[in-house]
């Protein structure tokens, strides 16, 4: 990925109006820790899913998705 | 002067075609009147990312030049569009929907901004998304540097996400088509929601080079339209080879309905429970009217299953661990804390604490996915499924959560999984609007073999043919 460059007076009034729009959002409710606990949560949750499915040693990861 | 009215701005790629060349509009009158609605109307639904009309005069003036020496270039010369804000404009800032992002700039083009550019289309501007195309997971529409994309449909609804601007851009006639990105469901659902026809190509069969990358193994770019044809018309421009996509599959695209297999020759698998019982009440009568209609096409039929395997952990492993390496350095600076969404807050810095091994359990899955995917498709050509089992959810419902009401779940699983089932195997899908329930948009999808495009877009045109739901305009875009 290529470093930023210089603005355009046109882009930065739509950077200005997209911040404008995004302080207008109410804040975050839940306490983070308690959202940050919750999403590990889930992802052990997901690896428990994931052991229960049977995987002979042959089978190998998936890199390539070509017809 | 032009006469542009509303039969302009709902026009197909084809009609505007037809109109450029019988010279009832130029393609300078064409810009100018698309990019003054999508500046009048784009920020009432938040669809409008930034407006490009200095420079989409400009190209719209050098494509008229052409025209007047007859320089015909294809169906594309003239047209407008516009991109989801995800994909890289030179000089021009590509926010990726992110407040920590807003100040961003690239010095080059997206490989699709310019492969379209070459075409003789015209780029009218950017479009809302949500920030970083949904990352691992987010709670709310909101989750968006514009705010909540309102659905042209209903504005107390949501036009569906990540590429939600051009959803409802294409939808409220502010542009005739559109392009988005799909990591699991983004072209699906805001096209379902808003009533568009969306197509998401086999992996690595349109480069991203020059958008924000979510999951390597997982982004896909495609079309958003207001038909199965058009659809086939942009993919046509997009797809092919590309040195600087490492995941570039080195295939092109040619749209090809002429060639198309006789409808009667094709096998369709559905499952009758995603008709009969998954969809929410409202939307089961144009569901089911939908499955008949695909019927009397004149196609074969076959019940078939998904393969048992845990799709919806397979996805949200995947994307969480390679989401959470691509913004690790958002995540380690701590500007992660500015996005907008808690719960894609917790699910960044969540996915850098994921083991190899389990990332590498799960890709070992996604093989078996690929395998089940091959033994179904030995039996059947495409898959139907609704594309989303609910019309478009109301802009302040958690969307993480299930609706209040919601009735229990069938037992049958059906193809309820495809979304994130056909995005781990990489298969393309076509979603097609299919009626309307409670007044918004609900759609089908069918679902292929890996490059089978010519033939989803062959069946969606049959159907859309015969059926005019992807020619409805929304009450509220006039």
């Amino acid at each position: 990925m290529k470093q930023p460059s210089g603005f355009t007076r046109r882009a930065l009034l739509g950077v200005a109006a997209a911040a404008a729009s995004a302080a207008q959002e109410p804040p975050p409710q839940a306490p983070p820790e308690q959202e940050l606990n919750a999403r590990r949560a889930q992802m052990k949750a997901n690896f428990e899913q994931l052991s229960k499915t049977p995987l002979p040693m042959s089978i190998e990861p998936a890199f390539t998705f070509r017809a | 002067m032009a006469d542009i009215n509303d039969d302009v701005f709902f026009a197909t790629i084809v009609e505007l075609n037809a109109g450029l060349r019988q010279k009832q509009f130029s393609a300078a009158e064409l810009a100018r009147a698309f990019s003054d609605r999508l500046e009048r109307l784009g920020p009432h639904y938040n669809a409008l990312a930034l407006s490009l009309r200095d420079s989409a005069l400009r190209k719209a003036r050098q494509v008229d030049d052409d025209i007047k020496r007859g320089r015909w270039r294809g169906l594309l010369q003239g047209i407008p569009f516009a991109v989801k804000d995800l994909l890289a404009v030179a000089g021009q800032p590509t926010t990726w929907g992110a407040k920590p992002y807003a100040a961003q700039v690239f010095d080059y083009n997206a490989t699709v901004v310019n492969r379209l550019d070459r075409t003789g289309a015209v780029l009218t501007g950017k479009l809302s998304m949500i920030e970083l195309a949904g990352g691992p997971s987010y709670r709310y529409a909101r989750a968006s540097l514009q705010g909540p994309c309102l659905n042209p449909w209903d504005r107390t609804r949501w036009a569906g996400g990540s590429s939600s601007g051009s959803g409802a851009a294409v939808a409220a006639g502010l542009v005739p088509f559109a392009l988005g990105s799909e990591t699991s469901g983004s072209i699906l659902t805001p096209s379902a929601f808003c009533g568009v026809t969306g197509l998401r190509p086999t992996y690595g069969l349109v480069s991203r080079h020059g958008a924000m990358a979510l999951s390597w193994t997982m982004d896909k770019i495609g079309p958003m339209c207001r038909s199965a044809e058009d659809c086939g018309i942009v993919l046509e421009a997009i797809a092919g080879k590309d040195a600087n996509d490492p995941a570039s599959a080195g295939k092109s695209f040619y749209y090809a309905p002429q060639y198309a297999r006789p409808v009667k020759d094709i096998v369709v698998g559905f499952a009758p429970v995603d008709f009969a019982e998954w969809p929410e009440s409202s939307a089961r009568p144009s569901l089911q009217t939908a499955f008949e209609q695909i019927k009397s096409l004149g196609v074969r039929l076959k019940e078939v299953r998904l393969p048992d395997l845990p799709y919806g952990a397979l996805t949200s492993t995947i994307i969480a661990a390679e989401g959470s390496s691509v913004f690790e350095p958002l995540i380690q600076s701590g500007k992660v804390e500015e996005l907008a969404d808690p719960l894609q807050i917790a699910g960044l810095k969540a996915g850098l604490e994921i083991p190899a091994s389990e990332y590498l359990k799960a890709m070992r899955i996604r093989s078996l996915v690929q395998a089940g995917f091959r033994e179904l498709f030995a039996g059947v050509d495409v898959l139907l499924t609704p594309s989303r089992l609910t019309a478009a959810p109301k802009i302040s419902q958690p969307l993480d959560r299930p609706r209040a009401n919601a009735a229990p779940p069938p037992k049958d699983r059906g193809l309820t999984a495809l979304i994130p089932a056909g995005n781990l195997a990489g298969i393309p899908a076509l979603s097609l609007p299919c009626g309307f329930a409670d007044g918004l948009p609900v759609a089908i999808s069918l679902v292929g073999r890996p490059f089978s495009e010519n033939l989803l877009l062959s069946v969606g045109r049959e159907y859309q043919v015969r059926t005019d739901w992807h020619r409805r305009r929304p009450p509220a875009a006039s």
